[in-house]
């Protein structure tokens, strides 16, 4: 009958049966000799123990070994080292992405912030003036009706000066509307500095501009000279020149326009 | 010989008719002159609670009184016995630019609906003249309608010359009458250099 023995890396124990000796602390790697061999041998080596081997899970740390051997391996294999590279891109990426996602909803916050304190201070700063601006309002709305647009009667209606001159992070406002996509609200403020320097023509080029915002909903056209003298061209400095014959034919043009579009 | 006599006749009836045609220009211009003398101060309706937002400037003649207008859209009246200027404004549907109003009183069917709307008021009413005029770059139909007014059962005969213009989103209607056309003949040219010193004043702004 065979006899074993096993060493744990200082001493030798033994002999055992072969039953006895997979009763012992054994593992994979555990050395071995019987008679018969040359040398002390891993049990994994020795073809009778297989089936035991197969049984024994393998060591904790000999999985990091494993590990390790892996990731020193891996560079060898051109699909693992493809594999790690995305990985490294990905990760890469994912941390771009996340600080541009941060400076964007901070840039979005800091606008947001900004917009609502020059809100915030063009209505304390907002009275009623002498101005009647109902005039235009009624004129704006027989105009549209004239052209067969029968826009939402807004239930807030706000149309007062402010001095938009005298705040921070603003230029040159001759206006400016906060009922754009709202059909609940008007709410105009215009710069009393401006009303006063503008003539005829251009306050109804202002007013019908802002309402147009509010009422119709319509956004500021780009700035190009392609645009200069229609109605929501942003800037109003080119118009001192303008008449009544411009205004009239600026917005009628507008709504013309708006009409087929609402058909 | 004959022929001669006619041909030294017409060649010194040219000089002679040229003559006449000079005094007669002359005599235009004076009349024109001494009427505009009799234009006085100018009246401005800027902001009269009837002007409706209209700043126009006219001329008074001297010796008229101005008053106030008794029916909502007439703003001013000039008054001088039986003869009356009125300054009237009346609200339009929408704006008119002076190309597009041009356009408008070209046509036929809209002056004629026009005097007859504004002539409404006269019984058996006749278009004695109607042409296109320009009354401070502004565009203008000039009309002249006689007609007949029932008052207490009499019918009295009535003559107006009127201008209507159609000012951005307003219709400005000056017109000028008289219960008889003796006093009306008499004033006629007067009514006309009234229309004429009509200014706005916010075109040249």
């Amino acid at each position: 009958m065979k006899k074993y023995f096993y060493s744990d890396g200082t001493n030798k124990h033994g002999p055992y049966s072969k039953d006895e000796l997979l009763l012992q602390k054994i593992t994979r790697n555990t050395k071995i000799w019987y008679l018969g061999i040359d040398k002390w041998t891993e049990l994994s080596s020795i073809p009778e123990f297989d089936t035991f081997v197969l049984s024994i899970p393998p060591e904790i740390k000999n999985i990091k070994i494993n590990k390790q051997k892996d990731v020193i391996e891996k560079p060898l294999n051109k699909n693992h080292f493809s594999l790690t590279v995305n990985k490294i891109a990905f990760k890469k990426i994912s941390i771009l992405t996340i600080v541009i996602f941060v400076l964007l909803v901070g840039v979005i916050y800091f606008k947001y912030q900004n917009k609502s304190n020059i809100k915030k201070g063009i209505i304390e700063n907002s009275y009623v003036g002498d101005e009647d601006f109902n005039i235009y309002i009624d004129k704006y709305y027989r105009d549209l009706e004239y052209y067969g647009i029968f826009p939402k009667k807004p239930k807030t209606l706000i149309i007062k000066f402010s001095k938009l001159d005298q705040l921070d992070n603003t230029t040159h406002l001759h206006g400016i509307s906060y009922g754009y996509n709202d059909d609940d609200k008007i709410e105009i403020y215009i710069n009393p500095t401006s009303w006063t320097k503008f003539n005829k023509p251009m306050r109804y080029f202002l007013m019908y501009h802002e309402l147009s915002h509010d009422l119709l909903n319509l956004e500021d056209l780009d700035k190009g000279l392609i645009n200069e003298g229609r109605l929501m061209y942003p800037s109003l400095y080119s118009y001192e020149n303008k008449n009544m014959d411009d205004f009239i034919e600026s917005f009628q043009t507008l709504f013309e326009d708006e009409a087929k579009k609402r058909k | 010989m004959k022929t001669f006599f006619y041909i030294i006749c017409y060649l010194f009836s040219i000089p002679l008719f040229s003559q006449f045609n000079n005094i007669e220009k002359t005599i235009y211009k004076n009349i024109n002159f001494s009427l505009s003398t009799q234009l006085g101060e100018y009246l401005s309706i800027k902001d009269h609670p009837k002007a409706k937002g209209v700043n126009l400037k006219i001329q008074v003649p001297v010796g008229w009184e101005v008053k106030e207008g008794d029916r909502p859209n007439i703003v001013k009246k000039f008054v001088k016995g039986d003869n009356v200027y009125l300054i009237q404004i009346f609200d339009n549907v929408t704006f008119y630019s002076r190309k597009q109003s041009r356009e408008s009183i070209q046509k036929e069917s809209f002056v004629s609906d026009l005097i007859q709307k504004e002539s409404s008021f006269l019984k058996n009413f006749e278009v004695l003249e109607q042409s296109i005029i320009t009354i401070d770059t502004y565009p203008a139909i000039q009309y002249k309608v006689k007609g007949e007014i029932e008052q207490m059962g009499y019918k009295v005969p009535f003559i107006m010359k009127s201008w209507l213009i159609l000012y951005e989103d307003k219709f400005i209607i000056l017109q000028s009458m008289a219960s008889n056309n003796l006093n009306f003949n008499e004033n006629e040219q007067l009514y006309s250099i009234i229309t004429n010193s009509v200014i706005f004043p916010e075109h040249y702004n």
